[in-house]
This record gives C-alpha cells, structure tokens and sequence, in this order.
C-alpha cells in the first residue's frame, strides 16, 4: 500500500484545487473538458433510469396527448382520429363542471387542511411533552397506510346505520347527515378521510424543518420579549418557507391523484359523479365506460393544468424569496 | 479526509442542504418559562384526538364478532374478545386467498420497491458525483418526471402492455414501480451533501476501483438515504391500488389492496356473504406489516425525509 506516503499529500493537493477535468491519471486529450471515464461512468449508473423514464413517463406522455385525439373503444384494436371534439366535448359537458368543482374542493381542502394541521401539531409536538416520540410516530402512522384499506375500514365509521360518526353524534341528539346519499356530504367525508390520512406526512415535513431553525433567532425573540403570536409570524415561519414550499409542491401533486380512498368508499358516486375528480374520471370513462380516448383528453388536461399549477408555484416562490 | 482548508471551499455539486446535524446549534435548551397559548394547546389537543381516534377504532373493532360490530359502541370492546379468530377466519377464508394476496404484494414489493431504491440510489449516485455533458439536462428530465401525476398515463401504460401482452400478469405492477423519480431526487440530493468529492478523489488515487469505491466506501455513507427511499417506495408499492385494479382481472394475482376492496364490495352485495369483520381485520392485517417497518426505522427515514426537503 502507497496509501500513506500520498496522505501527507493530500491537504496541499486540496489547496491547490485541481478544477474538475484534471489532476487525474487518466489519459484524457487535451483540452477536453470532461474526462471521458467519469462520463462513461455517469452513463453506466444513469443509463438504466433514463431507459426506464422514457419508456415509461416520457413516451406514454406523448402518447397519451396523440390517444387524446381519437376516439377508441379500449376494447377494440383500432382508434379513430377524430380532432378536438373530446376537448369540446369535456369543456362544454354540464359534468365536467361537477368533476372541476369536485376536484378543486378536494384538493384545496386536502392542501390547506392538511398543511394547517400539520404545522398546529407539529408546534405542539416540537415542545417537550411526556411520550413525544411515541405521539410522533402515531401521527405520522396514517401516511404509511394503503388508502384501500383506510377507505374499508372508515366506510364503517360513517355507516348511517351502526357507524362511529352516527352514534357519537346520537348520543348528543344530533341527526348524522347521510353521508353515502348526499353529494356534498360524500365529498366531505372523502376529503375529512384523505386529509387524516395526510396528515402525519405534513407534521414530519414541518417538524423536521422546525428543529432545524436557528437557536439564535428564538433567543433574540425571547429577549425582546415578542408575544407568542409575533414570535411565530416574524421568527419561526419565515424559516418555514422552504418547507412550505416543498409542501404546496408535494401534496396539491399528491392530492390531485387521490384514486383509492374514492374508489373505495363511493366509487365515485352517489348520483353517478358526487365525489367523482378528473383522476375518478379518467378510469370511469377509460375502463368502466370504455372510451379509452376520453379518458386521454381528462388525463390531459389535467396534466396540463398541473403543470401550469407547479409552475405558478415556483415562479411566486422565487419572486417571494428576491423580496 | 481532515482536509481544514478556508481558502478552498469544499466543491458542491448539485444542490446544497442543509441536514439536521445533533452537532449543530438548536434551540434544545428553552427558556425557563415556556409562553404557551391556552387555545394553541386545545386546538392542538382536538387535532390530535382526529388524527388518533380513527386507528384507535380499526384496532378495537378488529377484535369484534361480526355480531358485535353492529352492536357494541364503536370506541370500546365488545362482549367477546375475538381478534384472534377474526385472524385466523381470515387467513383461512375462501382456501386462504389472503395469504395468496399477502405473497402478492410481498413479491411486488421486493422486486418493484427494490428493484426502485436499486436504480435510484444508482442514478443519484451518478447525478451527484460525475460531470458529465448535458447534466442540467438530466436534471431536468428527472425533475419533470416527478411533476408527473402516474395516474394520468394510466390510458397509455394499459395499451403498452397489453401490446405486449403482459396484462393480466404480476409483471404489469412490477415493471412500472421500477421507476422512481421522487426517490431518485432524493438521493441525488443526499450523496451530493454525504460522500465529499475529495473522499472519491483519494479513493481513486489509492488505486480503487470505481466499483470498490461506489460499494466499499459511498454505500456505507449514503445508508439512511437508502432506507428512506427504500421505505417510501415500499410505502408506494404495498399501497398500489390504481395499477393493479387497471392490470389485474385474475384474482390470484391480486395485492392485499385489491382483494379487500373485492372482499369489501362482495359483503355489500345484497345476497353476498357479509364478512365485515373479515374486511375490518384484513385491513389491520395490510396496515401492520408497514407501521412496524416505519416505527423501526424512524431515525433513519426521519433524517433522510428532513435532508430532502429542508433543502433551500
């Protein structure tokens, strides 16, 4: 082993920073900016992702944005081309607005609920409290469990007839609402499920950001004796932003393709589309009603608007963070 | 690798974060008198009691006889204590198909969120410490991909592989969970901050191969990266309900997930066998398996999730 004599090398081989490119032994030609092994490299531990991105993001992206335009029984092995008329067709429908709504309600309340939440439970539990440890991991427990499974099992808490929502609120003379009757009810019981169970994800994104702040900061706040109130809107949430960022990012993605819970506990019902949202829709036309390329349009335009969402995000976040 | 050198600063790649080091300065020590808001504490304490209420009530009512379910109060035991022949009636019930269902989803667990983490923690590897040309590229092409809603290519992903004439088999839910771009993202983010670059550029002047290094030397750092990935993919492919219920008409092929949602709408079919405590302890018995794996690794995925999203 050489590996000793060459230590004694090394900080001075530090300080002398060799710009990446050089101070290697391998042969490279001159002037290249690259050395061509670690590219070869990079290609080698990279090559299998990219495959697997493009086969199976990129390209059916593409084809689904060409699916979109024809009109296919999935059924039958032909599609035909028939132009914008699915695009006509789901912006004028009268149940697109139905689906809009559904889906702007259930991811705007997943969003602010779950993100409200998280962060009043994560100021609660980032003080020291007996059994803190065991309290966190209990919350966070909800985010791990299949939305299938959580959709059975609270389908019996809101049963009409022996569920836990009706006899708590019985006991206090209260009538429960039907919530598998009506629409409005549907969708909050859906939306009251899928925030609990987002719940857990939102508290440890923002709890690990709170014990990550600066000490410093707090002292100084302390000292100025700051009430409660300023301390947290002038102190602790500007540090929050990156968390918050991340969030909004993360959960509207996350909230907007809420498929199982649904699927579950209303398949989309009552009245045919009470707490059916674009991504419902999508498998309701596509595999249930057989219009394959219907379905393809939702898709779509939900991947579009999406987008145009994500990008607002960054582009207030950047223009927030210059200020 | 002790290299204190203030005229250099260390070369970071790919984006700096910052990770929730015990070293580092925190407010661990509060002030004497903790200023707390009564209504902060209460609002707090009915969140709680939201977010806990409901695994309380699936556990309790996983103990009941169907007789029971129907009965008793939702929130306390019922008369008999019958969580183990709710197991047993389970497992055994229709010849055992739960436990069929249970290897299912194991198997696509292994091989889709192994498979999954292996590639990641590849590609992060390889994004964070090589340069190469088109980088930003690359950057860009996995950071679009996490932007992606999967459900939205559902039409798409079905007609591939019923072209190819894979639906229908286990490998329509395994080959498409292969792909994780969240999880290559994070990794990309925790080897730029875990392995410095110096510590590759002594490796590779002592002679180590690329291998050696990347197995000997990079797997051991970027460890609690690993598992956290590892962890969320699983979470994801245990969970997988859209792909399968879109793949998958045989039965036999089914994950846990779907077989509840079959065993769950057959109880609520006038003239089906109503088997609610089966579907209520079947969910307990999907949920378990991964709430033991998260309590147990906590430290590790609770650093790994904090170090990709605290990042600024």
């Amino acid at each position: 082993m050489t590996a000793d004599a060459r230590t004694e090398d090394r900080p001075v081989a530090a300080l002398t920073a060799p710009p990446p490119g050089s101070g290697a032994r391998v042969v490279t030609t001159r002037g290249q900016r690259y050395r061509r092994r670690e590219v070869l490299l990079a290609l080698a531990f990279l090559f299998p992702n990219l495959v697997l991105l493009g086969v199976f993001t990129y390209r059916p992206l593409l084809d689904n944005f060409r699916l979109s335009f024809t009109s296919w029984n999935i059924a039958s092995p032909t599609a035909q081309y028939i132009g914008f008329d699915n695009y006509v067709e789901w912006f004028t429908s009268s149940s697109s607005q139905t689906v809009l709504w559904n889906t702007v309600v259930f991811t705007g309340a997943a969003v602010v609920g779950s993100m409200v939440l998280g962060l009043a439970l994560a100021l609660l539990l980032d003080q020291k409290l007996v059994g803190r440890n065991a309290v966190r991991s209990l919350v966070f427990a909800p985010f791990v469990l299949a939305g299938a499974a959580v959709g059975v099992a609270f389908q019996f808490v809101f049963d009409p007839t022996f569920g836990l929502v009706q006899d708590v609120l019985g006991r206090l003379g209260i009538d429960a609402p039907s919530f598998y009757q009506d629409p409005r009810w549907a969708l909050f019981m859906v939306t009251t499920t899928y925030v609990w169970k987002n719940l857990g994800y939102t508290f440890v994104i923002y709890l690990a950001a709170l014990q990550g702040r600066r000490a410093e900061l707090d002292e100084a706040a302390e000292i100025d004796a700051a009430s409660t109130w300023t301390k947290f809107r002038r102190v602790t949430w500007p540090q929050l932003r990156p968390a918050t960022f991340f969030l909004l990012i993360t959960v509207l993605l996350n909230s907007f393709q809420v498929f199982d819970v649904i699927h579950t506990m209303t398949r989309g019902g009552p009245l045919g589309d009470g707490t059916t949202t674009m991504v419902y829709q999508i498998y309701q036309e596509t595999f249930v009603n057989l219009r394959a390329g219907y379905g393809a349009t939702v898709a779509s335009i939900m991947f579009v608007a999406l987008l145009l969402i994500t990008l607002a995000q960054v582009f207030l976040m950047e223009r927030g963070r210059q200020k | 690798m002790t290299t204190q050198s203030p005229t250099t600063p260390r070369p970071v790649r790919g984006p700096r974060l910052r990770q929730a080091r015990p070293t580092s300065p925190r407010r661990g020590h509060r002030g004497s008198r903790p200023r707390r808001s009564p209504l902060l504490t209460v609002l707090t304490g009915i969140v709680l009691v939201y977010s806990l209420l409901p695994l309380a009530w699936l556990l309790i009512n996983a103990t009941k006889t169907q007789g029971d379910l129907f009965t008793s109060f939702g929130l306390w035991f019922g008369d008999s204590f019958a969580l183990f022949s709710n197991i047993a009636a389970t497992v055994s019930y229709d010849d055992g198909i739960f436990l069929r269902w249970f290897a299912n989803t194991v198997l696509y667990v292994v091989l889709g969120a192994g498979g999954a983490t292996a590639l990641a923690v590849a590609g992060g590897y390889g994004l964070a410490k090589f340069d190469f040309p088109g980088k930003r590229g690359v950057f860009a092409v996995v950071i679009g991909a996490v932007a992606v809603p999967g459900t939205a290519l559902a039409v798409p992903t079905f007609l591939m592989f019923s072209q190819m004439g894979l639906t229908n088999t286990p490998w329509s839910v395994i080959i498409p969970s292969l792909i994780s771009p969240f999880g290559l993202y994070l990794m990309w983010t925790f080897a730029a901050e875990a392995i410095p670059r110096e510590l590759l550029e002594a490796a590779r002047v002592d002679g180590a191969s690329e291998l050696r290094t990347f197995v000997q030397i990079c797997l051991p750092l970027l460890a609690p990266g690993i598992v956290t990935v590892l962890l969320f993919t699983m979470v994801a492919t245990w969970n997988n309900y859209f792909l399968p219920l879109i793949m998958l008409k045989n039965p036999d092929w089914y994950p846990l997930t779907l077989g509840l949602n079959a065993w769950n709408a057959q109880a609520a079919t006038a003239g089906g066998e109503a088997i609610f405590n089966l579907v209520i302890t079947g969910s307990v018995l999907t949920i378990v398996p991964l709430v033991i794996a998260f309590l147990f690794l906590q430290r590790y995925w609770q650093s790994g999730l904090a170090a990709g999203s605290v990042k600024e």
